[in-house]
């Protein structure tokens, strides 16, 4: 019998890198002459999908895909992840690897043979996966801060001890409404953590992180517990199954729904139980250095804010930035999210004055668009500032990264509270300063514009 | 606009430029959304090449192999399209394997896009990662001959 290798391809739009790849396995295939199943994840849906015996009777997989492929059915096979850009430029030598054997099997727990030594190119690197986990913790956790975060800003409209019932400014409605806040808040470290659990071992992950996420958050732990927890749980499950994959199938169901939640949530419970102390000392180690630079360095601490929010606006770097902000909102840190806030209304801003100042510069459609970013800015979406940079970023990108840092170390040399996370300036009225606030990120749009109007060249 | 109503072609005539002017990858872009939006296709140049950018923000759509699918799904396409343009000089993608884009088909859909027409860019995206239909399209003149190299393409 022929040796049959699998192949699944996708991609995040799947209108055509899905289906190169997969003419590209194919082809390659064809000439080394090995028969392939290429399963493809397009825009219409998964078609020809690989089915049980397929899994049975292949020698290896190869998952080419830009988007979370599940990839735990091929557990037990030879099985090389990468990006949908190494299926279309070089399926020969995935291909080669897997003939070769160079690859390591996946979820060993099933695997009868030995591992292999030396990871392939194309093997997704651990600092890749981690942050894959991170971020799939980040993405779901986000929507809960911003619903919480703005109905308590909102509820801070009606006055900040609006939810005090022994206070003038009392309404029963504002309360309500901080109340509602206050729980979608809550709920930022445990969503965190239960999707970093099951970005790495599925529902069972999720399950653990959800736990330990709520421990971190009741112990004190925080946004470190709550990292910690996630990788733990997730990794700790991943472990477990592995090892319980060998129970014959008549205990599958007992296995899925009582031993490994039982055994995974009880290790992770005590584990975070015995590391709350430390790690809630090291999260509020971290709280007081960052509130310490604040105070003491406010420069350093703005240069970084600001080059990390305009460096890729709206990606990882620039979430990061904002994720660690919000954490520390959440711990009741409103100054630190000031500078991050400033730092990310920025970037639109200064392309909405530049095209203003400079109107002779840019196109209709340039002008046109640097109106929206008027919007954008003020409504915290640095994603607007994207189409400009993207056509030229070597320049464009440190210009906005020197705008925003000027806006950040601004508002942290003034000691600027912003209590909400997002919003821009329709959050004006529970800005500490606002006036200032609104300077303090118009001189840092203003210069950028400048440079960035003086360096543009004309188009026509 | 008519023509794209019979279902089963995306691509026409008015939007295949055999010798686009463009230098480069920019000057492409604007070229080719101009021919989108001049055939009817596209109903706001500022919002969908907006669209196109953002796409290319997450990585650039030059394949490599010579050819590059800048592809927005936008509101403000009234039907699916693939824009052809040839460039003779070829034009800086930023491929992976470092060549040169002589090859450039924008892909407009609409957000409510039926599966025929995705799998007909199944079907071109499979054709080009062939070397002789890469060469076949690159050796017509016309855009008639384009179209009919084309149009061995169906779902």
């Amino acid at each position: 019998m022929a040796k049959k290798i699998l192949a699944v391809t996708g991609c995040p739009t799947g209108i055509a890198h899905t289906f190169m790849a997969e003419e590209a396995l194919k082809t390659a295939a064809q000439e080394l002459g090995v028969e392939i199943k290429v399963e493809t994840n397009g825009a219409a849906g998964a078609e020809n999908v690989l089915t049980p015996e397929d899994i049975r009777d292949a020698i290896g997989v190869i998952v080419a895909s830009d988007k979370n492929e599940d990839t735990d059915r091929f557990s037990g096979l030879p099985t090389i992840i990468t990006s949908v850009g190494d299926g279309i430029n070089k399926p020969k030598e995935l291909i080669q690897q897997i003939l070769d054997g160079k690859v390591p099997v996946l979820n060993p727990g099933k695997a009868v043979k030995a591992e292999t030594a030396a990871a392939p190119a194309g093997q997704e690197s651990l600092g890749r996966q981690i942050y894959k986990h991170l971020m799939n913790g980040v993405s779901h956790m986000l929507p809960f801060v911003v619903a919480g975060g703005v109905l308590t800003a909102v509820s801070f409209l009606w006055g900040i001890y609006s939810f005090d019932p022994t206070s003038e400014q009392y309404n029963a409605f504002a309360a309500m409404l901080k109340n509602i806040g206050g729980i979608s808040m809550g709920l930022m470290v445990p969503v965190f953590s239960a999707f970093i659990g099951q970005s790495i071992a599925s529902r069972p992950g999720m399950i653990a992180g959800f736990v330990g996420g709520m421990l971190a958050s009741s112990t004190g732990s925080g946004f470190i517990g709550g990292i910690l927890a996630g990788f733990v749980a997730g990794y700790f499950t991943h472990w477990l199954l592995g090892l319980l994959s060998g129970l014959p199938k008549q205990y599958e169901g007992l296995k899925s729904i009582f031993l490994v939640p039982l055994v995974s949530v009880t290790f992770i419970g005590i584990f975070m139980s015995l590391t709350a102390g430390p790690v809630a000392a090291i999260n509020e180690a971290m709280m007081n250095f960052l509130a310490g630079l604040q105070d003491s360095n406010p420069l350093v601490l703005g240069i970084v804010i600001g080059c990390m929010s305009a460096f890729d606006m709206g990606g990882p770097v620039n979430k990061a930035a904002y994720v660690t902000g919000t954490m520390l909102l959440g711990l009741g840190n409103d100054t630190f999210m000031a500078g991050v806030s400033a730092a990310c209304i920025t970037p639109p801003l200064v392309i909405a004055l530049a095209t203003t100042i400079f109107p002779k510069k840019f196109t209709d459609d340039e002008r046109a668009a640097g109106l929206a970013n008027y919007v954008l800015g003020c409504t915290h979406i640095t994603e607007g500032a994207i189409p400009f940079a993207a056509k030229n970023p070597i320049v464009v990108l440190p210009i906005l990264m020197l705008a925003s840092s000027i806006s950040a170390v601004l508002t942290y040399m003034m000691g600027i509270h912003v209590p909400a996370p997002h919003g821009g300036f329709l959050i004006l009225p529970l800005v500490s300063n606002p006036v200032m606030w609104v300077v303090d990120i118009l001189i840092g749009s203003a210069v950028g514009a400048v440079i960035y109007g003086i360096t543009k060249k004309e188009e026509k | 606009m008519a023509e794209v109503a019979n279902n089963t072609s995306l691509f026409a005539a008015d939007t295949i430029c055999t010798d686009l002017r463009a230098k480069t990858k920019d000057e492409a872009i604007k070229e080719m959304v101009d021919l989108l939006y001049d055939a009817g296709v596209v109903t706001d140049k500022a919002v969908f090449t907006q669209v196109i950018y953002d796409r290319e923000a997450l990585s650039s759509t030059g394949m490599g192999m010579g050819f590059a699918i800048p592809h927005g799904r936008s509101e403000v396409v009234t039907g699916p399209r693939v824009a052809v343009g040839f460039s003779r000089d070829g034009l800086d993608f930023a491929a992976p394997d470092g060549t040169l884009a002589n090859l450039v088909f924008m892909i407009a859909i609409s957000p409510a896009e039926n599966n025929l027409h995705l799998k007909i860019l199944a079907a071109l995206s499979r054709k080009l990662m062939h070397q002789d239909f890469r060469d076949s399209l690159l050796a017509c003149s016309t855009r008639e001959e384009v179209l009919e190299k084309l149009s061995v393409i169906t779902a």
